[in-house]
């Protein structure tokens, strides 16, 4: 076991060898170009789904904006407070900080659990897109608690854009990624001009008099769909604060913010959440509202805007499934010998497409943001006390480096310890994260107090 | 080039504006969205060609 985990270390080192050294001073960027680069970071296809189901989820309108913007204020200090300061102070990836930590062969897992993460919500990103041309050509909506796919439409249409995604990654991830780039300042106006042009229908006057009145009685009205379970203010503050739970808490951005100048740049990712978890969110609740509050994201963006609109869900799709691929590609190249990058994507973009098929993943994709988070976090609070807590307790830090482990135990007790408590805590899955993160790092310090 | 590019996008959205206050009508404003929004993309495109560098992820 410890072999296959050290062969399996030493090809990923392989692919990430050209980050191994610290990001040199002459490479570090400015406070200007961290806030364009995350100014069209968060405007995705998830938001045609998020914002929906906030209504869906008979949010009051109050309780959504306030809930929105603490939210999005406490994640972007998690960035500034959290991730920015350890990755300025190491100038490291994640991968490279964590190995001295836990060891190559706690890499190798993470990398396992990363990819299959990685594949499913690309695998949503898809369903998103199949569901705009699913709504367009005249499908039969998918009931909210749909497990399996409704039809066989669905399924072929799911298939046909997974396969021409994977075609399409293994053509050029950069073609794409710079498609994307250009795609996602439109994708934003397609939100606002799509909640403008959906206002006259939900009765809003053009001096805007009765705004608040529609707002608070025909879109976020505090009354869930049936079957829903209604969401409050805690609700959506948390939501707001770990839907990147992963990049921010557990320490993914890292790999950006090695390259800032002061750890005080995090608080440029307000540039992005802002318009992307809040304006972009409160846009699709107002586009859901006008078609009788369905998860349809094809017929909702068609009735605001056209043909534009359906472009828009499906290419948001493509744009944000495409670096996902990507990743998860990334990810797996270590477990995968001697493949070629084109074999990797395919077999990554096969499984996405199959779990494309199930209308599941993008059904309940609230859900499963909590859990990508929540699954990922317990790695984060460990290089999060090892970097803080660690050299204040008197113990000497980086273990996994110091003594050539494969894996730190320690670390992988907190992983797994952190999951078990998260899945047996009796809060709202949104909650668990919070008292998680404080549980993993209290146990990892007293681990490596116990095992110096 | 990306100053043309980027008014593109301020008329799709003033379109939608103009059809919120009443001065656009609904299939006018969804032809004129599209429009704007195929100018952005060849005008994006274009402003794009020379843009090189950044920071790697």
């Amino acid at each position: 076991m410890a072999s296959r985990l050290a062969d399996l270390a030493a090809r990923m080192d392989s692919i990430n060898e050209f980050d191994r050294e610290p990001v040199a001073e002459s490479q570090l960027q400015g406070g200007a170009r961290f806030a364009s680069l995350f100014a069209g970071e968060h405007v995705a296809a998830t938001e045609f789904v998020i914002g929906a189901f906030f209504v869906i989820h008979g949010v009051a309108a109050r309780d959504l904006i306030w809930g929105l913007l603490l939210g999005n204020l406490l994640a972007v200090l998690s960035w500034a407070l959290v991730c920015a300061p350890i990755a300025v102070r190491t100038r490291l990836t994640l991968y490279w900080y964590l190995r001295r930590i836990a060891g190559p062969g706690f890499m190798a897992i993470y990398n396992v659990a990363n990819a299959a993460l990685y594949c499913i919500l690309a695998g949503a990103m898809i369903s998103v897109s199949a569901s705009a041309i699913g709504d367009w050509i005249g499908l039969p909506p998918t009931p909210l608690d749909a497990v399996l796919p409704s039809s066989a439409g669905w399924v072929a249409i799911a298939l046909v854009l997974g396969a021409l995604f994977t075609v399409l990654a293994i053509l050029g991830f950069s073609s794409v990624a710079r498609f994307a780039a250009v795609a996602a300042p439109w994708i934003l106006v397609v939100f606002v001009a799509g909640a403008l042009a959906t206002l006259p229908k939900l009765g809003v006057a053009t001096d805007f008099s009765n705004l608040w009145e529609v707002l608070s009685t025909r879109v976020w009205n505090g009354v869930p769909v049936d079957g829903q379970e209604r969401y409050g203010f805690w609700q959506i503050l948390f939501f707001a604060w770990f839907c990147n739970l992963a990049m921010h808490i557990g320490l993914s951005d890292m790999a950006l913010f090695r390259y800032a100048k002061r750890p005080w740049y995090g608080l440029f990712t307000a540039t992005g959440v802002y318009p992307g978890h809040f304006l972009a969110w409160l846009c699709s609740g107002i586009m859901v509202a006008a078609i009788g509050r369905e998860m349809t994201p094809g017929r909702m963006a068609y009735e605001a805007l056209g043909v534009a609109g359906v472009l828009a869900v499906t290419l948001a799709g493509w744009t944000t499934a495409n670096p996902t691929l990507y990743r998860a590609g990334l990810a797996i190249q270590a477990v995968t010998p001697n493949w070629p990058r084109w074999k990797i994507t395919l077999w990554v973009g096969f499984v996405t497409t199959i779990l494309a098929c199930f209308p599941v993943f993008f059904l309940k994709l609230l859900d499963y943001v909590a859990l990508y988070g929540l699954i990922l976090m317990p790695v984060g609070a460990v290089v999060f006390t090892e970097h803080w807590i660690i050299p204040r307790m008197g113990i000497e830090t980086d273990p996994a480096e110091r003594k050539g482990l494969v894996v730190s135990w320690p670390a992988l007790a907190v992983w797994v310890g952190t999951l078990a408590l998260a899945w047996a805590l009796p809060f709202h899955l949104f909650y668990r994260w919070l008292p998680c993160w404080v549980f993993a790092i209290v146990f990892y310090a007293v681990l490596r107090r116990w095992s110096r | 080039m990306k100053w043309c590019a980027g008014l593109t996008l301020v008329a799709a959205t003033v379109l939608g504006w103009m059809h919120f206050a009443g001065l656009l009508g609904l299939e006018t404003f969804r032809t004129a969205f599209l429009v704007a929004s195929a100018l952005w993309f060849v005008l994006a495109f274009l402003a794009q060609r020379d843009k090189t560098g950044g920071i790697s992820n």
